[in-house]
């Protein structure tokens, strides 16, 4: 193998030698290392990973965030890299720094969902004006596959994750059995589906586009295809919910993410409710009884309250009508979503995101 | 000719830290000890915790447990263990999340000064020492019992415990 001449900027240490950059090439490569997700990925060639810097490429050594557990140092060329391997588009990138900067901030728990036995994955929630600019799919199917935009930015994460945090499973990622939401996790919030303020600004954060990262489990599937009142409709919410075997149930107190879709959040606004009356509506109607929650549990991780509750006493799935984060996003149908965290709260970030042409 | 990519794993966050002095013996000392809240956990820690104030003339001066194992000791619960202890065990480390953060909290506790032996299991013992590493610790003082903890009887418990008892007092005086 002749090496060519090393590109200027790099030290060694940053580079990979390829004998070529044949498709399968690439995947042995990183398979043989326990690096990668499984699937193909693209390589990140010096050229490529410069288109992905784009006017940031003036600054490739920029730390953005240290990731545990392997603190490896995220620079935006290690950033970069990672997006160019999960083959997102050149531009996404801003949007994916934001994301790392949330990941390796104080706020998220990081140190606890990489390493955790509960199948948790950050779910980055992309809202605002950026959705439509970057081609995120908020409509139907947002979930799922089909947006190169929802599809590689969440991938970006994982393989970030996998590569500088050393998230590889079975050695930083001790999940029992894992996650599909692990291999990408990413949805917008459908702006014109929401009969209320957006998520953002239900936060205070008012500016165009805005960026959520929440440690939750994958989405569960709430089927209402019936219900013309929100009580009747969020009963089956509260009932998903109030489920012995979600951790939320062993300590009272985490966020529990609700994905209405839009018929769903139709529904509710019909009723004249807003998003404040559907936090506490499912705070007093998500309960199960003292006694219930006593023999399932040792009560050693309950607040003091809830130790000295009477057997019959109905107890809330968690301490605070807040804590219940309701966001809307889907297309048409009348399937929604409880999606679980992963600790006490706060489990979740948003931030305000500044980028783009908007 | 061959061709290159970029490193996507990039370089790591070097940190370097020294365990607390340890005492020779622990007699005379106060014990802390910090239950991480996972099940079972108590029972271990009461067992250790008891079989070593008989066995070397310590006392077990302060015993508190964490609201959750999957997020690190609360500030003033920390605090107060610095006044009411001079060693500390804690534990046990039986999944990523809790043994992640008893690991933080075990280099928190030897930074300020106080000698930690933490309990994990055999399965969580790679993991423990990955993340002491991670932070600098390269001699953490681990005791390993056997996987898992949870789901297991009385008996069993009082057994586990009473087979780490040297262990655990190794990892809390000098060598």
């Amino acid at each position: 193998m002749v090496t060519p001449p090393l590109p200027s900027g790099y030290r060694v240490s940053e580079l990979l030698e390829l004998p070529d950059l044949d498709g399968e090439t690439l995947l042995a490569f990183f398979d043989e290392r326990g690096w990668g997700d499984g699937l193909p990925l693209i390589a990140p060639t010096p050229t490529r990973v410069e288109a992905m810097m784009g006017p940031l490429a003036s600054k490739p050594n920029d730390v953005l965030a240290v990731l545990p557990l392997r603190r490896g140092i995220v620079t935006r060329r290690i950033a970069a890299a990672n997006a160019v391997l999960a083959g997102c588009p050149n531009g996404l990138l801003p949007i994916f720094e934001a994301v790392v900067r949330i990941l390796g901030g104080g706020k998220f728990n990081l140190s606890g969902v990489n390493p955790t036995t509960h199948p948790v994955a950050p779910l980055v929630i992309v809202h605002g004006a950026v959705v439509a600019e970057f081609g995120f799919n908020a409509g139907l199917g947002s979930f799922g596959p089909g947006s190169r935009a929802n599809a590689t930015l969440g991938r970006a994460v994982r393989l970030l994750l996998i590569h500088a945090a050393g998230a590889r499973p079975g050695v930083g990622d001790r999940s029992t059995q894992g996650q599909p939401a692990k291999y990408t996790y990413c949805v917008a919030e459908n702006q014109s589906g929401t009969p209320w303020e957006t998520y953002p600004a239900s936060l205070g954060i008012t500016s165009p586009s805005a960026i959520t990262v929440a440690a939750v489990e994958n989405p569960h599937n709430v089927h209402d295809m019936e219900s013309d009142t929100p009580e009747r409709l969020l009963d089956k919410f509260a009932s998903s919910v109030a489920s012995l075997g979600s951790n939320h149930a062993s300590a009272i107190g985490y966020e529990i993410f609700i994905a209405l879709c839009p018929e769903h959040a139709a529904t509710i606004a019909a009723g004249k409710w807003g998003r404040v009356d559907v936090q506490w509506y499912l705070y007093e109607r998500a309960r199960l009884p003292a006694a219930v929650l006593k023999e399932a549990f040792h009560s050693r991780m309950w607040p003091r309250w809830l130790r000295r509750a009477a057997d019959g006493d109905l107890i809330p799935m968690t301490d605070r009508p807040e804590n219940y984060k309701i966001f809307v996003t889907g297309g048409e149908g009348k399937h929604s979503a409880v999606l679980p965290s992963f600790s006490l709260a706060p489990s979740s970030v948003t931030e305000p995101l500044e980028v783009g042409g908007v | 000719m061959s061709t290159f990519i970029v490193n996507p794993l990039g370089d790591v966050s070097l940190e370097s830290h020294g365990v607390a002095p340890r005492p020779r013996s622990l007699a005379g000392l106060r014990i802390g000890v910090l239950d991480n809240s996972k099940a079972n956990a108590r029972q271990i820690l009461v067992t250790v915790g008891a079989e070593i104030a008989a066995k070397t003339g310590a006392i077990v001066s302060h015993a508190v447990c964490k609201p959750t194992a999957s997020r690190p000791c609360p500030e003033p619960m920390f605090e107060e263990m610095l006044v009411k202890a001079d060693v500390i065990v804690m534990g046990v480390g039986d999944c990523g999340s809790c043994t992640t953060w008893s690991v933080h909290d075990m280099a928190a506790f030897e930074d300020a000064g106080r000698p930690v032996s933490l309990i994990v299991t055999d399965v969580f013992k790679d993991m423990a020492t990955a993340v002491a590493e991670s932070l600098g610790y390269h001699d953490a003082p681990l005791a390993v019992t056997s996987h898992p903890i949870g789901g297991l009887a009385r008996d069993e418990l009082e057994v586990k415990g009473v087979a780490i008892v040297a262990e655990v007092e190794a990892g809390l005086v000098a060598r």
